[in-house]
């Protein structure tokens, strides 16, 4: 089976982020939204071959916690892990 | 007897070959080990140099961390054969691989500084330069309890022109025997450079090598047992 992955990694909360920081002063600037607290991430969109959902949750899993995350400084979400059809 | 010193090479590495020619000036033997290298044997030094390995993909060390020689790294700690050094993206590396604690993020003003920088290392004032963009230093509470419970934080800035917390510019491991810095040691050995105290720093690294080669210590239990 095969799966399809969107997950968003981000500086944690209480970490300063600068970049984010730098565009909501813009923001700020230009008069869009005056608080508007920007945090800025990566965003990871990838496939996965498993047997099942559950294997391929497991694989997902390790790709975060191995590769995608330092968890030192970062936090992530999965926005949407679903099958692809194959056709 | 000359020590001698592996210098890895990464995908995207740069500074390997003024490290090579500072380290040589210091009286060291040098040699390049490409990343694909699974066994550091036979050195008295490892040196993780600066530059931009896997082009800073990810994070800055992210991808270098799961090269085959960073395991080697950790071998290399465990057995307590010598001594670890990380020059900037290589302490980037030593911190996402958890041989350090603590993290690199991005600079405080979000731009790539390039200064010579007034420095504290060792309870003295020295000058070495800097080049990074991903060189403010972050740890929790606990691990910046610990750092200064062994006085790890060996160097720092005078002006902290990161955002560094503490004026953290570099670190030792618990049990000194594994350095990371932001500043650019290699770049202040030669006389064409203009800057000599990375001498100091490269004699001070000798020293502690000298140090562990006459108590060894193969390292068992406590500190390296999570690598």
């Amino acid at each position: 089976m095969k799966f399809r992955a969107k997950v968003i990694v981000k500086l944690k909360d209480n970490i300063k982020d600068a970049k984010g920081e730098a565009v909501a002063a813009v923001l700020c600037r230009i008069g869009l939204e005056n608080s508007a607290n920007v945090r800025m991430g990566k965003f990871f969109e990838f496939e996965i071959t498993a047997f099942d959902k559950e294997a391929a949750d497991k694989k997902l899993l390790n790709i975060i916690n191995e590769v995608l995350v330092n968890p030192v400084v970062e936090t992530y979400e999965v926005l949407d892990f679903s099958g692809i059809n194959d056709l | 007897m000359k020590l001698k010193a592996a210098i890895i090479v990464f995908l995207g590495t740069n500074c390997d070959r003024d490290t090579k020619m500072a380290l040589e000036e210091c009286g060291f033997i040098a040699e390049f080990v490409f990343h694909t290298c699974t066994n550091l044997e036979g050195y008295d030094l490892v040196l993780l140099p600066g530059g931009f390995s896997f082009g800073d993909y990810i994070r800055a060390g992210r991808l270098a961390k799961l090269s085959p020689v960073t395991g080697a790294v950790k071998e290399y700690v465990k057995s307590g054969m010598g001594f670890v050094l990380g020059i900037c993206n290589g302490f980037q590396i030593l911190c996402e691989a958890g041989l350090l604690p603590g993290a690199l993020v991005e600079n405080a003003n979000t731009r790539f500084i390039s200064e010579d920088e007034p420095l504290v290392f060792n309870g003295r004032d020295i000058v070495l330069p800097i080049a990074h963009k991903e060189g403010r230093y972050w740890a929790c509470d606990a691990d910046l309890d610990m750092i200064k419970k062994n006085n790890m934080n060996i160097i720092t800035y005078k002006t902290n022109p990161n955002g560094s917390l503490d004026d953290i510019a570099g670190l030792y491991d618990s049990k000194h025997k594994i350095f990371g810095l932001m500043p650019h040691p290699e770049r202040a050995v030669l006389k064409h450079c203009g800057l000599s105290d990375g001498k100091k720093v490269f004699d001070f690294i000798k020293n502690e090598i000298i140090k562990i080669r006459k108590t060894p210590d193969v390292i068992s239990g406590g500190a390296y047992d999570r690598l």
